[in-house]
């Protein structure tokens, strides 16, 4: 029995068949996919290097700013206005709202976005940014077909994200403290 | 697939550029720039159709030739159906082919004119393109008014309109030869970093032209790829070196980065792209330097990267195209 079997692996190593799967096949892939692994290792090596540290710097700045620029408007609302606190944070989203919304229009906030990123993108000014922006690239195309349909184009996914994570949250919440 | 031309002719060609293209080094070579991105029109799309017609226009003019005069014209732009090749070139010429090369359709006119030309169907043919920033944005990318985090790596869509006039009639620059790419995919998927989608096809017709023809690196004055930004221009050139020992060296340049002045010019990033921008830049200074005969051949090769974003989104990868043109002073 032991001399038939390495009779058989002889056999077995001078078939044609081992020759090309064991031998010339990962020969060929490695010819086939050698090019491809280094054309990627060459565009990795001129890759275009981008400056994080700036942008965070950029957007850790200027989304404090918002956020202080929020406050104070609350408290002054809240001080010298006599609004209640809840009242005075609505009044505060709607001015930031429209600020962003005025600036998109006039044309040079989508320059501070590029250069704030995210410190202005995150608050509600990138949410009204994204829906003005739309508006106004498709007004030509009318009130229905163009800025009705459009208007969302950015901003729905966000919305739609924003109330399914509300119903879940709160889901949760109501299952673990009930109403209250 | 390499073709050789006998006897066509590039007779002269017309350049209409943009603002970004104004404040560029090269504008002064334009025929007309723009300081307003609107062209006087009310919309982007129409700004480009625009472009296309007033193009067309300033090269009859200098020709001296009537709408009719034209046999053929042949062109292609970004925007979905082709719309600002079709609208601009209504009522001239006296047959149309639309064609879609994405930013290699400068070339494909050329060389599917070239071919009409050279098989005596026709006499002469106008090749247009076109593309236009913000057209392109709202098509391909965000409404332009938003602000997109756009990485160093990305290239800017350059505005403008370029066409060129081919004829059998003999004239000082001639196409002499043409390779018709193919389409190439090595995976890449970053919409954001067009030069690395892009610079495989140039290696594939580059090579390809070079096999064909038995030609190299020398036998060229100038190689010149369309679109593919810096940071393309250096993966050719490292991969040409190291694969096949090709030294492209200093005879090899991009369009898109010779468009503008990367050093000033912040906003364009990695350099320029767009169908127009391979067009404006051979059309406008190498050709004027062909007609002056200080060089002898230049080879072109505009590249487009076949780019869908709903494509993208499923998952796909990006494929891209490169076709190849000889063109030589007689």
């Amino acid at each position: 029995m032991k001399i038939k079997y390495y009779k058989n692996l002889e056999q077995i190593y001078n078939s044609k068949f081992f020759c090309i799967v064991f031998f010339f096949l990962p020969i060929l892939l490695m010819v086939i996919f050698m090019k491809n692994i280094s054309y990627d290792e060459i565009a990795d090596k001129h890759k275009a290097v981008d400056n994080k540290r700036n942008h965070i710097l950029w957007a850790f700045i200027s989304g404090g700013l918002v956020g202080f620029f929020g406050e104070v408007l609350i408290e002054v609302l809240c001080r010298y206005f006599s609004y209640s606190r809840n009242d005075a944070s609505s009044i505060m989203i709607v001015f930031f709202i429209f600020c962003s919304s005025c600036f998109t229009a006039l044309g040079f906030f989508d320059k501070l976005v590029e250069k704030c990123r995210c410190g202005l993108l995150i608050p509600i000014t990138g949410f009204a940014h994204s829906m003005t922006s739309s508006a106004l690239d498709y007004k030509k195309e009318g009130p229905i077909y163009g800025i009705g349909s459009n208007l969302f184009r950015l901003a729905g996914s966000v919305i739609l994200y924003g109330i399914v994570s509300a119903w879940f949250f709160g889901m949760i919440r109501y299952l673990i403290g009930g109403i209250g | 697939m390499t073709f050789y031309f006998q006897n066509v002719y590039l007779k002269d060609t017309a350049t209409v550029g943009g603002p970004y293209e104004q404040k560029g080094p090269l504008s002064h070579y334009f025929d007309k720039t723009y300081s307003d991105l609107y062209f006087g029109e009310d919309s982007w799309e129409k700004a480009e159709i625009h472009l296309v017609k007033e193009s067309i226009q300033i090269l009859l003019n200098k020709l001296g030739l009537k709408d009719d005069d034209v046999d053929l014209v042949i062109g292609g732009d970004l925007l979905n159906q082709i719309t600002a090749t079709t609208y601009g070139t209504v009522g001239i010429g006296k047959s149309f082919a639309g064609i879609y090369g994405a930013c290699s359709s400068s070339t494909l006119g050329i060389i599917l004119a070239s071919c009409l030309i050279e098989g005596g169907f026709i006499h002469n043919a106008l090749c247009v393109v076109s593309s236009h920033n913000m057209s392109s944005e709202k098509q391909f990318r965000y409404p332009t008014e938003y602000g997109s985090l756009r990485p160093n790596s990305a290239t800017f869509t350059s505005t403008g309109g370029a066409c060129s006039f081919l004829s059998n009639q003999r004239d000082t620059v001639r196409v002499e030869c043409a390779t018709l790419g193919r389409i190439v995919d090595y995976n890449q998927n970053d919409a954001n970093d067009m030069g690395r989608v892009m610079a495989p096809s140039v290696i594939d017709t580059l090579t390809r032209h070079f096999e064909e023809t038995g030609r190299s690196v020398e036998d060229y004055d100038l190689i010149l790829t369309g679109d593919l930004g810096k940071y393309g221009v250096e993966i050719v050139k490292d991969y040409m070196k190291t694969n096949y020992g090709i030294v492209l060296g200093k005879r090899y340049s991009d369009c898109g980065v010779m468009l503008y002045d990367l050093e000033h010019q912040v906003e364009v990033k990695a350099g320029g792209s767009g169908p127009a921008c391979s067009a404006l830049v051979t059309y406008s200074y190498i050709y004027s330097l062909l007609k002056k005969k200080r060089f002898k051949r230049v080879l072109l090769l505009a590249t487009g990267a076949l780019f869908s974003p709903i494509l993208l989104f499923q998952k796909e990868n990006i494929d891209s195209i490169c076709h190849a043109v000889s063109l030589e002073v007689v």
